[in-house]
């Protein structure tokens, strides 16, 4: 294989210099003259009518320059998902006649400074009729539970039905049939930096929104929309993000508030969400409870599945990014073992709760907590090892699953063996018992660039990218992608230095910014390094092959001979025939009197645009390009007398393609386990009736350094002919396999099996008591 | 509210100026002299964000009224760079991937500074009681204990 410059080595963020000094730019950063404090008020109500608003009294304090309601703000509905898709929309910018959960927003105003804002918030007075409300998902489905949005018969926003093969017979074929049931809880995703929003309405009716979001190019499309714009009177701009983890995907209220209370004052206006409102009204994971029921041979193999999810909306978000729900929580579950006959239903449910929408790995680490639990419980009782078990199940490269998934290259079975080979499987599984330590597995497949794209581009593209080649020799990047901190800008730039064959400084990135950059579907779903990669490969290879022609002209030969590499083209084989890159782009822009190098690259799944709306709805078809898989073991020591149990050891690996910044793909592997271990143990965000009982750090408690194991990490890199140099996504697939290797590895230390997340302490304990109950 | 002036010092530098007495030392580092390099991500002194060094110790700015900084000296994240010449800390968290979207970064180099400033060779368990306060999302805190290793005195 040949060599790489630039990809393949560790490589320092670009922008961490920035990061290090204090310099870069967030969204609270960004400063204006005349700028004023937007504030939100919330319902205090998880369900009611609103019957009136009286800001008289707000609008007349001194400070104050505007107080909007949704009469400002208008009927037309907010979201992420495609503008065709607007029987799902279900939330409006403000709250018109009804509120739907404690958090709702109602009104906004802007003013001189945050204190004023907030007495001004004091002086809003609205009246409402209470209205009965629902919290539990099982309740609200039953006929006569109170209803959320009238489009939503019992409250179900969508739905997800699918079969394929024959699941009775499967059933009936089976030497044994299981059932069981597993269900998750609320983990916030709380990003460090808060929701931010700046709005500039200009005089010449244009409105720039600086957000901080992980899809500048969709919030354009929906705020335009809402706003009664076109895409081009709109200009969103993302600074620097402080972490999105699927958060900031989606346009909030916030933004939408901040235009129209900039249109109504003239001036700027921002808005950061505080910590508390950031934990009760920005986004959670779904909760899901999964019911699940699987048929397998005597020798192990998986014949049927089916299985039922039942997601927790809550209020609203069927139309934002929670709306994906049910169809990634089933795309998960036939994603990692060949089952031939498979039955699967999901439905995402309305409650009067904060919003569910998409959380790193969107769905996966909930699905896959109760899979590998149950698929352990089924080895046991066919007393086979739990790894061996899912080798035998496990899909390989080039395998096409029963509902069209197609396989690409695969590195499962090679990561199922590593980590347990890592954890030491072989001399611990099932033989430390009685120093109550065990170990446990956990893992399966996910998405390499979700390839559908929610507004539509007129091809359907998702990435697109530009580069201009400066005669000096320099290089411009340009891409709709956002970095959410993953290090997604430093990727691409690495892939268009490789590309054209110049070092990594020679290349600018510049991200983000709609009337600046090609479009880009946006930072979620594991397609940037996957989509905006290839994106800027090809622009890349559109430029390198514009000098190559002037090139080899000037060199008298043929364009396939040549190379470009080190700052240099050159005739392969024979370096010293050729130009530095400079000369190259300096001759190349003589020869055509002046004309600028620009290239230019896009990423298409190859499905047309109608197959991946088709697949969307139906899940039947190849989803995404390329596919990914994760697996981790945990060892875990627990205390038999607390419950208490520590989780000493965990072992990733993680099937990421060509690892193109390994120090990157590590990077997220070691947030992906921090992230799932407070999803797995620490983290449940706490309600009664609708209320946040912990929107906190303190009371929440995500991991510090002190509960983080001990980590290893492998990269598993099988070559993917469809990513650019091999390479595949890696960063959100890293959260799932956490929760049931833990889970799984207590039921290896002490024998007792927890099936609802979080795992804590008392759960252990009771059922540690209940075990000897039992015995005695 | 009833203003007052105060002076402090900010990373080498006196500034003197007229301020509202229920500020604090974040917002007067934020607001009024722009230093936005400390971050502010709870306002409620629980995760580390808006870590500055006041005479020597690390602190919450957030959790600091302007008045009891008032006479002090300040470091932030600005102030730890001579020029164009990086603190070893600074290198150290670029080199090591020690930071990922970087909100907690700024928070979580002063109080390594802090720390080192003090105890030039802590424990690794030292290393992780010094930024236990300092929450981060994104990196899982290996690389950030790495980073500071790195800059640590050997022992002896
Ligand atoms: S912002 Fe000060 S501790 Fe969080
Ligand atoms: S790097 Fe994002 S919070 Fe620490």
């Amino acid at each position: 294989m040949k060599e790489y410059s630039v990809v393949g080595k560790s490589t320092p963020k670009i922008d961490a210099l920035d990061k290090v000094t204090g310099k870069a730019i967030y969204t609270d950063d960004v400063k204006m003259p005349g700028m004023l404090t937007g504030k939100l008020l919330r319902s205090p109500l998880p369900h009611a009518k609103i019957l009136n608003i009286d800001t008289s009294k707000a609008e007349k304090l001194t400070g104050v320059k505007a107080v909007i309601t949704g009469k400002d703000t208008g009927t037309k509905k907010i979201g992420v998902t495609s503008l065709t898709r607007d029987f799902l929309w279900d939330q409006t910018s403000l709250c018109i006649d009804k509120v739907r959960y404690i958090g709702d927003e109602v009104a906004a105003v802007a003013a001189v400074d945050e204190e004023t804002a907030l007495e001004a918030l004091d002086l809003i007075k609205v009246e409402y009729e209470e209205l009965p409300a629902v919290f539990d998902m099982f309740e609200a489905m039953k006929p006569g539970a109170p209803l959320l949005h009238e489009q939503f018969k019992n409250n179900i926003s969508n739905e997800v039905f699918m079969e394929v093969g024959d699941v009775e017979k499967g059933f009936k074929d089976s030497y044994r049939v299981y059932e069981n049931r597993f269900e998750t809880h609320h983990q916030a995703l709380s990003p460090m930096e808060p929701h931010s929003t700046v709005g500039s309405w200009g005089g010449d009716g244009r409105v720039t929104l600086w957000t901080s979001t992980q899809s500048p190019f969709q919030i354009r499309t929906i705020l335009a929309y809402v706003l009664g714009l076109t895409e081009g009177q709109v200009r969103v701009i993302a600074p620097t993000l402080g972490g999105g983890f699927g958060g900031k995907v989606e346009l909030m209220p916030m933004d939408v508030c901040c235009a129209v209370l900039s249109k109504k004052t003239g001036r700027p206006v921002k808005i950061i969400m505080s910590r508390k409102e950031e934990f009760e009204t920005t986004r959670v994971a779904h909760p899901i409870v999964m019911e699940m029921k699987i048929g397998v041979s005597k020798d192990g193999k998986i014949l049927a599945k089916k299985f039922r999810n039942v997601l927790d909306g809550g209020a609203y978000g069927a139309g934002g990014a929670g709306g994906a729900g049910p169809f990634l929580s089933t795309l998960f579950l036939r994603l990692d073992y060949k089952v031939a006959n498979i039955s699967m239903n999901a439905v995402r449910v309305c409650t009067n709760k904060t919003i569910a929408g998409a959380r790193r790995g969107y769905t996966g680490p909930q699905v896959r907590f109760a899979e590998c639990s149950f698929l352990d419980i089924i080895a046991e009782d066919l007393g086979i090892d739990p790894i061996e078990f899912r080798m035998k199940n496990a899909v390989t490269p080039g395998y096409t699953t029963q509902t069209g998934l197609k396989i690409t290259s695969c590195g499962f079975p090679e990561a199922i063996e590593k980590t347990a080979e890592c954890i030491g499987w072989k001399e611990k599984r099932g033989k430390l018992g009685n120093e109550s330590i065990g170990v446990g597995f956990g893992g399966g497949g996910s998405v390499s660039g979700s390839s559908y794209a929610p507004d539509v581009t007129p091809m359907n593209y998702t990435a697109a990218a530009m580069v201009k080649l400066h005669k000096e020799g320099f290089v411009t990047l340009y891409s709709g992608a956002m970095d959410c901190g993953q290090g997604s800008s430093t990727v691409i730039t690495m892939i268009a230095a490789e590309e054209l064959g110049v070092s990594m400084d020679m290349v600018r990135t510049v991200v983000a910014d709609t009337d600046i950059c090609p479009y880009d579907a946006g930072s979620w779903g594991q397609r940037v390094t996957f989509h905006a990669g290839n994106a800027a490969k090809r622009a890349a290879a559109d430029a390198k092959g514009q000098l190559f022609e002037t090139v080899a002209k000037k060199l008298e030969a043929r364009e396939e001979d040549l190379e470009s590499r080190d700052n240099r083209i050159f005739v392969k084989g024979s370096p010293e025939k050729g130009m530095s890159f400079r000369e190259a782009v300096y001759l190349c822009q003589t020869d055509h009197n002046g004309q600028e190098v620009v290239g230019r690259g896009f990423f298409r799944h190859d499905e047309k645009p109608e197959i991946l709306n088709e697949i969307f709805a139906s899940g039947f078809g190849n989803y995404c390009a390329a596919y990914v898989f994760s697996a981790g073991t945990a060892e875990v020591k627990v205390d038999r007398e607390t419950g208490k149990f520590e989780v000493t050891k965990f072992c990733f690996a993680q099937d990421c393609g060509t690892a193109l910044n390994p120090i990157a793909v590590k990077g997220q592997l070691e947030g992906g386990l921090h992230m799932g271990l407070g999803f797995a143990v620490h983290e449940h965000l706490k309600m009664t009736n609708g209320k946040i009982q912990n929107p906190s750090f303190l009371d929440y408690w995500i991991p510090t350094p002190f509960e983080m194991p001990v980590m290893n990490t492998i990269l598993i890199e099988p070559h993917e002919k469809i990513g650019p140099f091999g390479a595949k996504a890696c960063g959100e697939g890293s959260l799932a396999p956490v929760a049931p290797a833990i889970a799984n590895a207590i039921y290896d230390a002490v024998g007792v099996r927890i099936k609802t997340l979080p795992l804590t302490a008392e759960k252990v304990l009771k059922a540690l008591e209940e075990k000897e109950k039992g015995k005695s | 509210m009833e203003k007052k002036i105060v002076k402090i010092m900010v990373n080498g530098d006196w500034h003197e100026l007229l301020v509202k007495q229920n500020m604090t030392l974040l917002e007067f580092l934020r607001e009024e002299l722009n230093l936005t390099g400390t971050k502010e991500a709870c306002d409620e002194g629980e995760c580390g964000a808006c870590t500055v060094i006041m005479d020597g110790r690390s602190v919450n700015s957030c959790l600091v009224p302007i008045m009891e900084a008032n006479g002090k000296e300040i470091t932030t994240i600005e102030g730890l760079a001579k020029g164009q010449q990086l603190h070893p800390l600074q290198t150290a968290f670029i080199e090591n991937g020690a930071l990922q979207c970087g909100f907690c970064t700024p928070g979580m180099i002063m109080s390594s500074k802090a720390l080192l400033d003090r105890n030039p060779c802590p424990t690794e368990m030292e290393i992780k009681g010094a930024i236990a306060g300092n929450i981060c999302r994104c990196t899982g805190y290996n690389m950030i204990v790495e980073a500071i290793k790195t800059v640590t005195e050997p022992k002896g």
